[in-house]
């Protein structure tokens, strides 16, 4: 999330976006406001920063064209986090269906791309955290991503993810069982 | 293989944790705890690296990008309520057009059966009338027209039966007394 004391208010944002004339420097400020924010939550879900800045312009592109779509219902934030989340989505099914017509080594693809990736340099039980994370089922790792990394109310993340709070809950507990359990097992 | 020294350390972070949990409410710690979780919640430990000046420069790389790949801003909010603003003009119009339009309808269609019922003469009426004696009552027909133009008109019916003599048919037995025939 932004910090709110440095950035400016989404109400100033919005009031910018509505102008042809001030359209460019809402969007700016836009970007600085949410750009680290939504990178990080991207970063996470794709796990390689090449990819996570790819997905994340790709993320900005729609939201320059869709801004107005944006009906203030619910929190920008939530808008553009759910831009986000569904862009680093459908990034990896693209990336998973063209993986699966390659050779499959037995090592999964997204670890492999991870440890490849030269701004990945964690170690220990970082490095097995993260390839526990890799190997959770997509949505699941949203779910984890958000709670463990961002620490995103459940209510919150039922917004984003449109997703009932019991059935993100449920998730996030099993998403938890099951990073445990690969790092216990690489640690045995 | 992961050392003893890790899996101890992991643990004891863990134990940390929980115990710092009781001190402070933070519901991420508090849930972890809750379900027996070995993994740390604390923040230093789950950064990722990016590259230096990543985030300086991302507005212009990605306004680059979007002037790049012509992309365009479909309509400012502004113009989208200009637009909205039209459609209601345009719906509006497009109704006082149809309104205009029956009322145009029904007033040539009731001029023109009141000129179709002003063309025709009594000679028009009484020849309709005529050919169908089985359509009027003989003293509706006798109000409305001149009895020497049609009782003795030697007109044939549709089946090839004289007038008159349908017309008799419909006469009771005293009217058929009267006419003295």
């Amino acid at each position: 999330m932004p910090n709110r004391d440095t950035t400016p208010s989404d109400e100033h944002i919005l009031r910018l976006l509505q102008s042809e004339h001030t359209y460019e420097q809402g969007f700016r400020l836009l970007v600085r406001a949410y750009g680290k924010s939504l990178y990080w939550h991207i970063r996470r879900l794709v796990l390689v920063h090449e990819d996570a800045d790819d997905v994340l312009q790709n993320t900005f592109i729609k939201i320059y064209q869709g801004i107005e779509r944006f009906e203030g219902k619910s929190k920008l934030f939530t808008w553009l986090y759910r831009i986000a989340t569904n862009e680093a989505l459908s990034f990896l099914e693209s990336r998973r269906r063209q993986q699966a017509a390659s050779l499959d080594d037995g090592e999964d693809p997204l670890v492999r791309r991870m440890h490849a990736d030269p701004w990945f340099d964690a170690d220990g039980l970082q490095r097995r955290l993260y390839e526990a994370v890799a190997r959770l089922p997509e949505k699941q790792r949203a779910v984890f991503n958000l709670r463990y990394f961002e620490e995103m109310s459940y209510e919150e993340m039922a917004r984003i993810l449109n997703t009932s709070v019991g059935a993100l809950k449920a998730s996030f507990h099993h998403a938890v069982k099951k990073v445990e359990t690969y790092i216990r097992e690489q640690s045995s | 293989m992961p050392s003893r020294k890790w899996k101890l350390t992991f643990e004891s972070k863990a134990a940390k944790l929980q115990a710092m949990s009781i001190e402070k409410d933070d519901p991420l710690r508090d849930e972890l705890a809750q379900q027996g979780s070995l993994l740390p919640a604390d923040a230093s430990f789950r950064r990722l690296r990016v590259p230096e000046d990543y985030f300086a420069d991302l507005e212009e790389r990605i306004l680059q990008r979007l002037s790049a790949e012509g992309v365009c801003r479909p309509f400012s909010t502004a113009s989208r309520f200009h637009l909205r603003a039209i459609g209601r003009w345009a719906a509006a119009a497009a109704v006082l057009v149809l309104g205009f339009w029956w009322a145009h309808r029904q007033r040539v269609s009731a001029d023109q059966k009141a000129a179709s019922a002003m063309e025709l003469s009594t000679d028009d009426i009484a020849t309709y009338l005529l050919a169908r004696p089985e359509m009027v009552d003989p003293q509706e027909l006798s109000a409305v027209l001149p009895v020497e133009t049609w009782m003795f008109t030697p007109l044939d019916s549709a089946d090839g039966a004289p007038s008159w003599e349908l017309f008799l048919r419909d006469l009771s037995t005293e009217e058929l007394d009267k006419l003295n025939l």
